[in-house]
């Protein structure tokens, strides 16, 4: 009997193919058969027991009168342009400060990181606390100055801001560390040569730091904006969307729309339809950044 | 051959135990009481399991925020608990996807003292004409107030007792009069769910929010009530906060005044030099009303049903809680058991024989399917009120609109 032996060409794919595997069959399960699942869905009127009923593009026209949907909509991208800006530039002003040395650096590296350790309700109910009227620190101190009360979650006015300074506070330090990394890259001798023609810090960072660190600050821009716009957790928990359905966001508003209300068809639409705008502003922001000045 | 015998026997002394293991029926229990609720009821779970060597019931408790999706999910798998806690409000949403089972046949056929219990809670539990749970409690809105602050202003009676306001102008006195003598008047979570306070009211004055499909909630006793409700928050715009400030505010001691759930009798028991009391909800309008949420036990629908057996062991179990709901009343709720209202070791608790003759006249919201989206609307347009954002006409024309769409 001739023996059977794969070419090495194909022994290696086998291994490549069976060591990936494992990973292949959590991406299958747990990533592309929902995603499947939930566009189907999304064409239904889909309750919990009893069968799902086709309703075609019903789901999606109804999005378009939503008044709900869409006011959740406004709500999550003030929120992202509240956050996106300070996240970006404060995660590179910091990472550009924290790379020359000093005393106490990896410290207060530290410091600014750990927030980013936390889990999402921690930072909620600490920061509602802090923002409360009477018994909040932020009051406190602002009354030590003189200032008055401020009711910061109580109000539609002040409370995403507020959401927005506890989401800064928590995560800026991961764009720092992404930031830093991407610093390290920046030879040092560019800096002595600015040095030597008389060039102060500031011109340093925007004439050198700057354009050097655009493929990172691209990256971090494009992963802010995605992961803002799926805002939910701190919100939830600072004021549950309110006060008066304020700062109810797209994913708040998913969320009621299955799982409070029963309705999965329309939940699923919902989240496609915010899939479709993240990925048509992904595509916006990638043509506007990588076009200009390459 | 010798081997064979050994393993016979070994097999058979396995077995034995198993044999009368497997005669206890398990009953799996989940419920979403966490903190002080949670310790009494786990202490509750325990005497029963002591009392009932041939049941043993199994709690599962999550946390309040996830557990009706973990419910959900689970009875949507076919893999539910035997038994659950769920809120009153929520049963007609669940049973309209039919995820309950519904229990006429099995109480009838077992004897369970249908009769004892308080009529509003059980009925509220009738849905479309079948019953779906068992009451264990009822939770209403009550009024607590600060001894010290009201005896200071003299407007404690000869016994050291509140007597609350008759009139929305006697209670807007009272208001302005602690607030006169530099007192924080009421703390109230107006940013929060303040509208049950208003729910209570619009019921005194005889209005409703829907009646069939039918939506009466653009009415002049709405109008009348929701002006009167928001006229103390736009007043005084500094009381508008959240429920934890709300509560902290009462348990420091500056509060005079406080509006909350009987849930929070404990936690306010506890704190040292809290000199408070309790009283009913106070009836301003034509006849009393307040709102009130319950706790009540269901039977989930599983993959397979449920046998008798367990269904038996399941009813004793519900049987048991509510009748020795005595224990569970030291956690602040009012029972639902009306032998056990009338019993001495209740009425010989503090606080709670004040507010449970609250019991017959509390108002729960209309049984629909949409309750729960209907309770939101309600939320957020009595938040936009109490803020000042929005006038009492408008809030009325959009939930008139908002919750049409809703019931019809």
């Amino acid at each position: 009997m001739k023996s059977f032996r794969f070419s090495k060409r194909t022994s290696d794919a086998i291994a490549g193919y069976v060591l990936l595997l494992p990973f292949l069959i959590v991406l299958v399960t747990v990533v592309l058969y929902p995603l499947i699942q939930g566009l189907y869905m999304s064409f239904h009127n889909w309750g919990i027991f009893g069968d799902p009923v086709y309703v075609g593009l019903d789901n999606y026209r109804q999005l378009w009168t939503d008044s709900n949907f869409r006011s959740s909509l406004w709500h999550t991208l003030y929120f992202v342009l509240l956050t996106t800006p300070p996240l970006v530039i404060l995660g590179l002003l910091l990472a550009a400060g924290l790379n020359y040395p000093f005393r106490g650096r990896t410290a207060v590296r530290g410091m600014i990181f750990f927030p980013y350790l936390l889990t999402v309700s921690i930072v909620g109910i600490v920061w509602r606390w802090m923002l409360q009227r009477n018994y909040g620190l932020v009051n406190y101190y602002l009354g030590k100055l003189g200032a008055a009360p401020v009711g910061w979650l109580a109000e539609a006015r002040t409370a995403m801001p507020s959401i927005a300074l506890a989401t800064i506070w928590w995560t800026v330090g991961f764009n720092l560390v992404v930031f830093l990394a991407a610093l390290q890259d920046i030879p040092e001798e560019l800096y002595e040569a600015a040095r030597i023609d008389g060039a102060g810090p500031v011109k340093s960072f925007l004439r050198i730091t700057v354009p050097l660190v655009r493929p990172t600050t691209m990256f971090v821009i494009i992963m802010q904006v995605i992961a803002s716009f799926q805002v939910f957790g701190q919100v939830f928990v600072m004021t549950g969307g309110g006060p008066y359905g304020s700062t109810r966001t797209v994913v708040q508003y998913l969320y009621e729309q299955g799982f409070r209300y029963f309705r999965m068809g329309y939940a699923s639409a919902i989240a496609y339809v915010l899939f479709f705008i993240m990925f048509v502003l992904t595509l916006i922001q990638w043509r506007i950044m990588g076009r200009r000045g390459q | 051959m010798k081997r064979l015998f050994v393993v016979a026997l070994l097999l058979v002394l396995v077995a034995l135990p198993a044999q009368s293991v497997s005669a206890q029926i398990v009953v799996n229990f989940w419920n979403n009481f966490s903190g002080g609720d949670g310790e009494f009821m786990s202490a509750m779970v325990q005497k029963f399991n002591e009392t009932h060597p041939d049941i043993r019931v199994e709690v599962s408790g999550v946390t309040w925020d996830d557990y009706y999706n973990r419910l959900l999910t689970s009875i949507a798998g076919g893999i539910g608990p035997d038994v659950a806690i769920m809120h009153t409000t929520h049963v007609p949403a669940y049973a309209n996807q039919g995820m309950l089972l519904p229990l006429d046949a099995e109480l009838a056929s077992r004897n369970i003292p249908v009769d004892d219990y308080v009529e509003s809670a059980w009925t509220g539990l009738n849905y479309q004409g079948k019953q779906y749970g068992i009451p264990l409690d009822v939770h209403p809105w009550v009024m607590y107030y600060n001894k010290d602050i009201l005896g200071e202003l003299g407007l404690l009676n000869s016994a050291g007792e509140f007597e609350p306001p008759t009139s929305p102008e006697e209670f807007r006195a009272l208001i302005d009069t602690i607030h006169a003598a530099g007192h924080y008047p009421l703390s109230v979570e107006y940013v929060g769910n303040s509208w049950r306070g208003w729910y209570a009211f619009l019921k005194q004055a005889g209005g409703d929010v829907f009646v069939g499909n039918e939506v009466t909630i653009n009415s002049p006793e709405a109008l009348e009530t929701l002006t009167f409700w928001a006229s103390i928050p736009l007043a005084y715009p500094e009381l508008v906060i959240g429920y934890d400030e709300s509560v902290a505010i009462f348990a420091q001691g500056d509060a005079a005044l406080h509006f909350n759930g009987v849930w929070i009798t404990g936690y306010f028991e506890q704190i040292d030099g809290l000199n408070f009391g309790v009283v009913p909800w106070p009836t301003l309008f034509d006849s009393p009303a307040g709102w009130a949420n319950s706790h009540a036990f269901v039977v989930p629908v599983q993959r397979g049903g449920i046998d008798k057996a367990k269904m038996d062991a399941v009813l004793t179990f519900v049987n048991w809680m509510t009748e020795n709901s005595y224990m569970w009343a030291l956690a602040g709720h009012i029972p639902t058991r009306q032998s056990v209202l009338e019993s001495p070791e209740f009425k010989a608790l503090p606080y709670r024989p004040d507010y449970a003759a609250q019991a017959e006249t509390v108002v729960y919201l209309p049984q629909h399917p949409n309750i729960l989206e209907i309770e939101t609307a309600l939320n957020e347009e009595v938040q936009a009120v109490t803020a000042g954002v929005k006038t009492p006409e408008e809030a009325l024309k959009t939930l008139e609109q908002i919750i049409g769409g809703l019931v019809r």
